[in-house]
């Protein structure tokens, strides 16, 4: 066995501290997506930005430090530097064809939910990323304050304010829906 | 897919600081509770896309500083822990290397301390003719230059007798040339113990030179407070015989200074010579026209002058045979002179001393380079402040967005 190989094994098999990366791939996929969902609203970008997430995941694999933070925390962390890439690269595209763009951005909207919580999904693309990504956090994954904190890159006291903030206005837009409705 | 609400236990905790009216709570409950339902599954194929991914071989990656640097059993190495590690180690470096810098200057001690005799000679003196010079050789006298001091310095190092810093009883400067005719003035100071000795070695020196067959030229003996006494001689040597002066010195004390001068008089005496061989012939010719015309007053008082000016300049070459046959020697006998302490512990000090300039010198490099490097240091780390800043509020921007 090579030394290339023989490393390449032992960083694969399991340690008590350090699981495999499959593992943490099977047990966040879910987690990963979710967020990026709510982050983006738009479930095939999100399909996207989870793929390039987990190659980027496993081209990192080699500093993630179980010592530090949680698997999960990890790729959530990568997500976001992920969905921001794309945001950035998508503004840069958009300022070239502004005129291609404004179809982009409607091609963007969330499509109707057969589930029937399309009402809700539509009063979620209303809200900002950041307040988008504090309901995904907090709410869906239910990460903790800290945690949440520690992706966003604040105190967790501005995470619960924001929070709090986000709630409040997705409240109002559902309220407003039914008022049209 | 229902989800039952949530309890108002942890809509508080979710809202942890704002306290909500009871309608605001329940809605809010109800809200989240909506949210948690929503089903957003990964489809079949980004299940398929992430295990394909999942299979590969995780990139190793370059390993970082921490790793590459990481000591066996410091895994936690952080960069605070290697710079003051690394700082700690540039000091043990620094005193290692200014200690042994530092004894071999212990070494240089003794070298200092060792004496210095500088010796000036004359150019070497064309053979001097002085009973029968002629036109020509006079001539080259007469074109000889004045005599010139030249700088020769013989160190001679301390024959290792009672004080490192002495300068050695056997530290005698070469002699004068016996074929020419050279002025030698000797300057030399003698450390004696105490004030007891002091006048006992001022009276040895003075028997010991009219033994040589010289003699006292002058004598200042002076004893300020009973610590601290100095004896100031000046003695009239035979040239032939100062060497033996000298040794005769060093055996009253430590020598702690020794300088001597040769200076050439040859060319001096050639010339005076050549002015005294010529008034010579001159009054030759005078008393020659006088004995044809005796009662010309003019001729008798040029023949008095002549004569006159002959005396003078054979009494001034006697002078400077003199000063070439009698040498002269500046004797300090002195109760001071550098601490007689043992060689092993001088050198100590000095290479203490000498630690502290070097570390003196290494602050001033490391200041320096401080100055140097601290505006660049600055300018960088604002540069990267601008840019993380700059690259933070273009993401808070980017998340700001609908």
């Amino acid at each position: 066995m090579s030394t290339a190989s023989a490393i390449a094994v032992a960083v694969s098999e399991p340690t008590l501290a350090q699981p495999t990366f499959r593992q943490v791939a099977e047990d966040h996929l879910g987690t990963t997506y979710r967020y990026l969902t709510h982050l983006v609203s738009n479930r095939d970008l999100a399909d996207d930005l989870t793929s390039a997430t987990f190659e980027r995941a496993l081209k990192d694999w080699h500093r993630f430090d179980p010592e530090k933070g949680t698997p999960e925390v990890w790729l959530i962390q990568i997500a976001r530097r992920v969905a921001l890439d794309h945001f950035r690269s998508e503004g840069r595209r958009r300022g070239r064809e502004e005129t291609y763009a404004s179809r982009e951005a409607r091609v963007a909207e969330p499509p109707a939910d057969p589930a029937g919580d399309a009402r809700l999904r539509e009063a979620l693309a209303g809200l900002t990323r950041s307040e988008r990504e504090l309901i995904a956090l907090r709410v869906v994954l239910e990460l903790d304050s800290n945690e949440a904190a520690e992706v966003v890159g604040g105190s967790p006291s501005a995470v619960s304010s924001g929070l709090h903030r986000a709630l409040g206005k997705l409240r109002r837009e559902m309220g407003n829906r039914d008022e049209h409705a | 897919m229902s989800t039952p609400d949530p309890t108002p236990d942890r809509v508080d905790e979710l809202l942890e600081g704002a306290s909500p009216s009871g309608n605001e709570e329940r809605e809010t409950a109800s809200l989240i509770s909506q949210l948690q339902g929503l089903e957003d599954e990964p489809s079949p194929e980004l299940l398929a896309r992430v295990d394909e991914i999942a299979s590969g071989v995780p990139a190793q990656g370059r390993r970082t500083w921490r790793e590459r640097f990481a000591l066996p059993g410091f895994p936690s190495l952080t960069g605070p822990r290697l710079a003051l590690a690394g700082g700690a180690l540039a000091v043990v470096v620094i005193v290692a290397v200014a200690i042994p810098l530092s004894t071999n200057g212990g070494s240089d001690a003794g070298d200092i301390a060792s004496g210095q005799v500088e010796v000036v000679t004359g150019d070497p003196a064309p053979e001097a003719n002085v009973t029968a010079p002629t036109d020509d050789e006079a001539s080259a006298a007469q074109a000889a230059p004045a005599p010139r001091e030249r700088s020769e310095e013989e160190t001679f190092s301390s024959d290792g007798g009672e004080s490192g810093a002495a300068v050695g009883k056997g530290a005698i400067p070469p002699g004068p040339d016996a074929g020419r005719n050279q002025e030698v003035r000797v300057r030399t100071a003698v450390q004696v113990d105490g004030v007891d000795a002091l006048s006992k070695a001022s009276s040895q020196a003075m028997s010991q030179v009219r033994e040589l067959g010289g003699f006292t030229a002058s004598s200042q003996f002076s004893v300020p407070n009973g610590d601290f006494g100095v004896s100031d001689l000046v003695f009239k040597v035979p040239s032939g015989r100062v060497e033996e002066a000298l040794e005769g010195f060093s055996e009253l004390g430590s020598v702690i200074s020794q300088e001597a001068s040769l200076v050439d008089l040859g060319a001096e005496l050639n010339q005076r010579q050549v002015q005294i061989t010529r008034q010579r012939e001159r009054l030759v010719s005078l008393r020659k026209a006088l004995s044809e015309s005796p009662n010309d007053a003019e001729l008798q008082r040029q023949a008095t002058e002549t004569e006159n000016r002959l005396a003078a300049l054979i009494e001034q070459r006697k002078k400077v045979l003199e000063r070439a046959r009698m040498s002269t020697i500046d004797l300090r006998l002195t109760t001071d002179g550098p601490a007689a302490v043992e060689e092993g512990e001088n050198r100590f000090i000095a290479a203490f001393d000498r630690s502290w300039d070097r570390l003196a010198i290494v602050l001033e490099w490391v200041i320096s380079a401080a100055v140097f490097l601290l505006p660049i240091g600055l300018l960088g780390w604002l540069g990267l402040a601008l840019t993380r800043n700059l690259r933070r509020r273009g993401s808070d921007r980017l998340m700001d967005a609908v």
